[in-house]
């Protein structure tokens, strides 16, 4: 069967790989403008976008850059606006990963990396403007060339257009510095690097002669900054600390784990709020109403409109009817329930108490039958991604690909797919939060840098005891039965950094997200921690998460990762939190 | 077999390790021998280095022995450099043993070596048997190999060779490091030390409909150590791409990328390091594989 499929050329609408893999078409077909960030790309501010893969960072650079805005423009029969020139720059190229700064004293080090990663942007603006047709109708062009080459020292070539000419100038540079310190010494170095004010800044000053780029601002937007070098990191933040972002500014993408310090080439630091703004791209998903929801849903539709569905995401993705029929006969009782406590209970009283112990009921009264819940239904697939796109798409992906399958089976006409049943969601889900388990205890000391087999071993004791306590607050909780993320007290504890450490393996795979919320009784801001909701089903416990966290010690969390012993629980916990509004965002 | 000129290796506590030395020493002894080794793995390979200088001592054989480190690469480059540098192995004959040598020190050995100027074999002892649980785990970041990670286009893809072994987890950690806009993996053919179900079937099921890896047969213990077939793979794509390179599968598949890169230097040598190998990593010895460069 697996051969017959794979002759079948079909189209997956829930494709989950990296943006950088679009077509130009695909990105302008999926990008959902509304709830994302252009409004702070299109600023001229600096930005850090910081989340970690399959949040819509590398999606939301790629958009607003000027070849896919100049295809847009097309699509829709307008001009391309050129106020705003968004140049994308990749950092994740073989030039980047070149280490032979390494072997160099730091002078010499950071004055090479600076020098590549110069050579790197002048190309990537090079580049994109060179898509823009007719840029150069208005200009003189050989003024142009003329002050380009005396500013840069250099020559273009003549039989070429200005933009290929300086490109390939461009390339004729970087291929001499790389020959230079490929050679077989210690100190291999090349003299005629140059900076980004020595390069960057006059090629823009340059190019804003031309009339139609005049009265332009540059938006230089780096994704994958995480894997800049130190000199590289310690230069851009230089650059961000020039602060005059009258003609150019940075947008720069990086994971959150791996987020590049802030400090500059001559030992400051560039702070936030002063010379950036940070924007968290992981966000809480906590309902429907949430933006995180509405994106979610929208970026479903979308894919739909591609394979010619033109339900909506919550009908073809519908859940188990006995499921959605007994959560409501579940919140039912609850409401009942809090109608007998509070007799003169307000709506949002009684609406409270049904959204805190509906659910919890359902699955208190499953536990005492074997099997696990029928999740399914759209909802629950976005409380599965907490809050990562990738994460909603990778499900149903799979969960599209086993219809496809299944109707192959029967039959070798390709044939429309205009539903997922909701069995093949909940086999899907299972599996994949099942998987999820075995990875976290078999693959990830192999996967994950840093990840010894010890500290892999003490992952999956963590969360196997969250998971635990998880359930028995689900199952016996007083006030929050649902809560499934946490916080951290005890942070003075002996081995709190260690913990942290662990936490921080447990990032990088992603099966563990953080955000900021602020603490009630202190006013400050704390680190809610939130694991993937993919890991629930397999325990049976509910992805549709409360508006609440647990506050759990550091030295229970470091004793349930090192020594397996269960965390503590207590029918009701310690300070009382008062619980967030149903829909507020955090 | 016979060896002559100067002997390079790293110290391993394999038993092939030692057992090939013995072969070599005591049918065709080379003039002089280097032996590396690493210092976070001192104490494992303790026992088979004092060994080897036992068999030096009594053969009356010049050894030298330095120290690498897998935490300190730049240190570790720039000892090999300074020791072949002084070693006046130019117009020489050298021997490489890569049996228990990294592949990023293959690389940089070779390399070095042909700058000197000298002429290059290298020799690799299969085991009798791999260790079939696992071989090493705890993955580092996949590093390029300094002076040999080739001369990158600006504004080009990257596409990724990966020279297969049994470590999946390896090659999805090499593809989600580099995101390469296509992947070539070459899985070694035929079925010594179990390779159909650790290898070949594992890598065709993750593999075998992904759109962005094309699969193909190599065969590291061919006379080219598959250079030929590899290199028909990727030269349509050399002139508009940027290509990274990387082994994970038998060892004369390094020497055959190696070759690659030198005809090819715009292209780039990856190295995927491992916190962790196994203890019992092999056992016994097999046939040697020999070869020049």
């Amino acid at each position: 069967m697996d051969e017959v499929f794979k002759m079948i050329d079909y189209f997956n609408p829930f494709e989950y790989e990296a943006a950088n893999k679009f077509t130009v078409d695909q990105i302008l077909d999926f990008y959902i403008e509304d709830y994302n960030y252009s409004r702070f790309i299109r600023s001229r501010r600096n930005i850090f976008l910081v989340g970690e893969r399959g949040t819509g960072k590398t999606m939301t650079l790629l958009y607003n850059s000027l070849p896919v805005q100049q295809i847009k423009a097309d699509r829709e029969r307008r001009p391309i606006g050129l106020d705003l020139i968004c140049v994308y720059i990749p950092c994740n190229t073989p030039l980047t990963h070149k280490r032979e700064y390494q072997l160099l004293d730091d002078f010499p080090a950071s004055v090479v990396s600076e020098h590549f990663f110069v050579l790197s942007i002048m190309h990537a603006i090079a580049n994109t403007l060179s898509k823009v047709p007719r840029l150069l109708e208005d200009a003189n062009e050989t003024q142009l060339r003329e002050d380009l080459e005396l500013v840069l020292d250099t020559k273009l070539q003549s039989d070429r257009s200005f933009f290929e000419g300086l490109k390939m100038m461009l390339q004729r540079e970087v291929t001499k510095a790389q020959k230079a310190i490929n050679a077989k010494t210690a100190d291999a170095f090349y003299e005629n690097a140059i900076s980004f004010s020595a390069g960057v800044m006059p090629l823009v000053t340059c190019l804003k002669k031309i009339p139609s780029l005049e009265k332009s601002h540059f938006a230089l937007m780096l994704d994958d900054a995480h894997d800049l070098n130190p000199h590289q990191i310690k230069a851009l933040n230089s650059w961000i600390a020039y602060r005059d972002n009258t003609i150019f500014s940075f947008k720069v993408a990086t994971t959150k784990v791996y987020r590049p310090s802030f400090l500059t080439a001559s030992g400051g630091q560039i702070l936030e709020g002063h010379d950036f703004t940070m924007v968290d791209m992981e966000q809480p998903y906590q309902s429907q109403y949430s933006n995180f929801g509405k994106l979610a849903r929208q970026v479903v539709q979308r894919r739909l409109i591609k394979i010619g569905v033109s339900k909506t995401s919550e009908k073809f993705f519908p859940a188990n009817p006995n499921f959605e029929k007994d959560i409501e006969a579940s919140n039912e009782l609850a409401r009942k329930e809090a109608e007998r406590k509070f007799p003169n209970g307000t709506p949002k009283q009684i609406s409270d108490y049904v959204y805190k112990y509906g659910r919890a009921e359902y699955f208190r009264q499953r536990s005492t039958r074997a099997n696990l819940a029928p999740y399914s239904g759209f909802d629950i697939l976005v409380h599965l991604s907490t809050g990562v796109i990738r994460n909603l798409l990778e499900p149903c992906y799979w969960m599209y690909d086993k219809v496809i399958s299944d109707k192959h089976a029967k039959t070798t006409e390709f044939t429309h797919v205009d539903e997922i049943p909701h069995s093949v969601q909940t086999n899907v889900i299972l599996d994949r939060s099942k998987r999820k388990w075995e990875w976290i205890r078999e693959g990830l000391d192999k996967s994950i840098e840093g990840c010894s087999r010890e500290q892999a071993k003490q992952l999956y004791q963590l969360f196997d005891n969250l998971a635990v306590l998880f359930r028995e607050r689900l199952l016996k909780h007083k006030s929050e039965p649902r809560a499934i993320a946490f916080t951290i007290s005890d942070i003075d504890y002996q081995y709190y950094h260690e913990l942290e450490h662990l936490l921080e393996i447990a990032r990088k795979a992603q099966i563990l997200y953080t955000y900021t919320s602020s603490a009630k009784d202190s006013g400050k801001r704390e680190i809610y921690y939130v694991p993937n909701r993919v890991l629930w089903p397999d325990r049976g416990l509910d992805p549709h998460g409360q508006h609440a966290r647990v506050s759990l010690k550091a030295r229970h969390l470091w004793a349930a990762a090192t020594d397996n012993r269960k965390i503590p629980f207590s029918e009701r916990d310690e300070k009382e939190k008062q619980q967030r509004g149903l829909f507020d965002e955090l | 077999m016979s060896y002559s000129g100067a002997i390079i290796m790293v110290a391993s506590w394999e038993e092939r390790f030692l057992f090939g030395f013995q072969r070599w020493i005591n049918q065709s002894p080379p003039a002089n021998a280097l032996m590396y080794y690493y210092e976070e793995y001192a104490k494992e390979t303790e026992k088979n280095r004092t060994q080897v200088n036992k068999l030096c001592e009594q053969k009356d054989l010049p050894l030298n022995e330095y120290k690498l480190s897998f935490n300190d690469p730049a240190r570790s480059w720039k000892v090999l450099y300074e020791t072949i540098k002084v070693s006046e192995m130019a117009g020489k004959r050298v021997t490489v043993d890569i049996t228990t040598m990294p592949r990023e020190t293959i690389w940089t050995v070779l390399d070095l070596l042909e700058e000197v100027g000298a002429r290059v074999a290298y020799v690799y002892q299969k085991p009798e048997r791999y260790n079939t649980e696992w071989l090493s785990r705890d993955p580092g970041r996949p590093r390029l190999v300094y002076k040999l990670a080739g001369i990158a286009q600006l504004g080009a893809p990257t596409k990724l060779i990966i020279l297969t072994g049994y470590d999946l987890d390896r090659v999805k950690q090499l593809i989600a490091f580099f995101e390469p806009e296509l992947s070539f993996l070459g899985i070694q053919v035929g079925d010594q030390f179990y390779n159909q179900s650790l290898n070949v079937e594992k890598h065709k099921k993750e593999f075998g409909s992904d759109p962005g890896v094309k699969l193909f047969d190599v065969d590291a213990y061919s006379n080219d150590q598959g250079f030929n077939i590899i290199e028909e793979q990727i030269k349509s794509h050399l002139e508009h791409s940027n290509f990274i390179m990387s082994s994970l599968g038998p060892k004369p598949s390094a020497v055959a990328l190696y070759r690659l890169h030198k005809l090819h230097p715009e292209t780039a040598l990856a190295y995927a390091p491992s916190g962790e190998f196994n203890p019992e990593y092999s056992y016994g010895i097999g046939e040697p594989v020999v070869g020049q460069l």
